[in-house]
């Protein structure tokens, strides 16, 4: 066991030496996760400029572009016809409004009133949300015009600019005191997408440890160190599992020092729950560090196992759901299932949200994580012993 | 005089490539035995069997009575290895490595500590335990890489072309630390490329070719081979022996 927690040490030792692996896998999660928050996750409101072509030719048109400026986080873009074509075609824009000419005659009749929206592709999310937005504004407008219509009619005798003023009052006094009042109750500093995004980054950290791992056995093998070790009274077995430990405790050290700081900063989750991440984290270490013992016996050279580790990280950060929400079908959510990002991601959100570990909902994802870890490391052990003398 | 090793008929192949072809020959106690040969004659595939990390294919070894093919663990509590390459953990501090490596060998951390003490003084390191072994010169890290072989106090040393590289203070160093060593009860096999070396240093001498040893003798028998032993060199009997023409 000595010797173990003395392989252990060392790789720990090494890993604060070298400043540039210090900084990577410690500071560079903060900043990272910084950004991202400062990116994604600092305002609670939505954000996006519409882009509108205005061909109306009466007042309805530039009536619905005033309304969709008063939208809370929307900002709106004028443009020409041409001016939109040139930049859908290099795509600067993907999503614009176009009102037709005719927009208020045919809104101001009851007809029928087609807008046109012109994007690229699907528009971009938050297009279709601009979209969204107008159509109900023109709905809106649509049946204000029907009311003024139906009004008029009644009133008989009396000038219609009349009838028209006041009920431009009583909509706008509608309008100025809304009926409907939506209220917004904040659970925790910053909502479940802090922790979504802090369980993404970390566990994508985490698994840049793989590189670190993979390296391990290489650089012994590259240094002459491995042969020398193995004219000591160390086995192959005590400098396998203290590569092996190496790689857990290094990863707690990071989950710590991250979580730590998310506590401090976010107060999104308990302390409890950032105690339970820990735990967690560590598990997903131990199945990171048998992939990265994995290939450091594998490889033959250094840059072999950076490559390895670097492909296997980014496939699993991609396809593992480290950066967005994988939906509950699709190509996306079956390749997931291949990662180890996904089990983990759900085990550290849920404990997040919740406070504590959910044995029953997370068992699937927790023996995932079990049986990578020790059919890896079964694995990895005989390559070793294979390789070792090589 | 007592054998400390004792190596009978080794052979090893890679694939179809005879690396080392029936060697044997023995070591005595406190006696520096140089193992010379040109590039690819099989040197460092015997020293790799010998110190435990290759298997022979056949033939058999012993150490102070230990024979391998009862098992390595006691065998490596005797031998100290310092290979050709600076086999180093260069992030790491002298001090830092003698002691990890002292405690590979099976020391405590109190007697790690101790020993890696003493170690720096005699290779006159202790200056400059606490520093980062890549901040060392070439020969500083060779000191480092000798020491660390010493580490477990071992019987037999192993020293595999101990002087690459290194500058004539260090290079002089280091034959005094090893003529120290024997002095204090050591044996040493001692590989290198510099005749001189093998000449000043070594109770007898194997010259190795092929896979196989082509001669073996004091410094002054061989050098009979080809005339006045005061006057031939040991290197124009190494060329006489295994020829002038490139091997790399």
């Amino acid at each position: 066991m000595a010797r173990i927690l003395s392989v252990a040490g060392l790789e720990v030792r090494r890993f604060v030496a070298d400043r540039g692996d210090l900084a990577l896998s410690l500071i560079l999660p903060i900043a990272i996760f910084a950004l991202m928050m400062g990116a994604f996750g600092g305002g609670s409101s939505f954000s996006a400029t519409a882009f509108v072509v205005n061909l109306d030719e009466g007042r309805m048109g530039a009536e619905l572009v005033a309304r969709l400026e008063q939208v809370e986080g929307v900002r709106v873009k004028l443009l020409d016809a041409d001016d939109a074509a040139r930049r859908l075609e290099s795509a600067s824009v993907v999503n614009v409004i176009v009102l037709p000419a005719d927009f208020s005659e045919r809104l101001s009749a009851g007809q029928r009133t087609p807008i046109v929206v012109r994007r690229r592709g699907s528009g971009g999310q938050p297009g279709q949300i601009i979209t969204g937005i107008a159509r109900t504004i023109s709905q809106e407008m649509a049946i204000e015009a029907a009311a003024g219509r139906y009004v008029q009619r009644l009133a008989g005798d009396i000038p219609a600019s009349r009838v028209s003023e006041a009920l431009d009052q009583a909509l706008d006094a509608a309008r100025s005191e809304p009926q409907v009042v939506v209220s917004t109750e904040v659970v925790g500093a910053q909502g479940v997408s802090v922790n979504r995004m802090l369980a993404g980054i970390l566990v994508m950290f985490l698994m840049f440890s793989v590189t670190l791992s993979a390296r391990g056995v290489v650089e012994d093998r590259r240094l002459g160190t491995l042969e020398r070790l193995m004219t000591t009274r160390l086995s192959a077995n005590q400098l396998f599992v203290g590569r092996f430990v190496a790689g857990i405790g290094r990863a707690v050290v990071q989950t710590a020092i991250l979580m730590a700081v998310a506590y401090v900063l976010l107060r999104s989750a308990s302390l409890a729950a950032h105690v339970w991440v820990l735990l967690l984290s560590a598990l997903f270490a131990a199945a990171v560090s048998a992939i990265g013992l994995l290939i450091s016996a594998l490889a033959r050279t250094p840059d072999q196992a950076t490559w390895a580790a670097v492909f296997a990280t980014m496939v699993m950060s991609i396809f593992g759901g480290a950066f967005f929400d994988l939906g509950s079908s699709g190509l996306f959510d079956v390749l997931s299932r291949f990662t180890l990002h996904r089990y983990a991601i759900q085990l550290i959100d849920g404990t997040l949200a919740s406070g504590s570990i959910d044995w029953l909902a997370g068992r699937t994802s927790l023996l995932v994580l079990v049986v990578v870890t020790v059919g890896t490391l079964t694995v990895a052990r005989m390559v070793f012993g294979v390789e070792a003398a090589r | 005089m007592l054998a400390i090793l004792e190596a009978e008929e080794l052979h090893k192949s890679f694939g179809d490539t005879a690396a080392v072809n029936g060697v044997s020959f023995s070591i005595s106690e406190r006696e520096i035995f140089g193992l010379l040969g040109p590039n690819g004659a099989g040197k460092t595939t015997t020293i790799r069997m010998l110190s435990t990390v290759l298997p022979p294919d056949a033939g058999s070894v012993s150490i102070a009575g230990h024979a391998f093919s009862d098992g390595t663990a006691p065998v490596r509590q005797l031998i100290g290895v310092c290979p050709q390459e600076l086999a180093l953990y260069p992030e790491l501090s002298a001090d830092e490595n003698l002691i990890f490596f002292g405690r590979m060998t099976g020391l405590s951390r109190a007697q790690a500590k101790e020993r890696a003490a003493e170690t720096l003084q005699r290779i006159g390191l202790a200056d400059r335990a606490g520093d980062a072994v890549r901040t060392f010169s070439g020969g500083m890290k060779r000191r480092v890489n000798i020491g660390i072989a010493l580490m477990s106090r071992p019987r037999l040393l192993f020293l595999d072309e101990p002087t690459v590289g290194i500058d004539p203070q260090s290079r002089n160093h280091i034959f005094e630390t090893v003529l120290q060593l024997r002095a204090e009860g050591m044996s040493v096999l001692y590989t290198t490329h510099y005749m001189e070396e093998a000449d000043r240093l070594c109770d007898r001498i194997a010259i190795i070719d092929g896979g196989s040893i082509i001669a073996l003798g004091t410094a002054a028998d061989l050098k009979g081979r080809l005339g006045d032993p005061t006057r031939v060199t040991l290197e124009e009997v190494f060329l006489d022996l295994t020829g002038q023409s490139l091997r790399d």
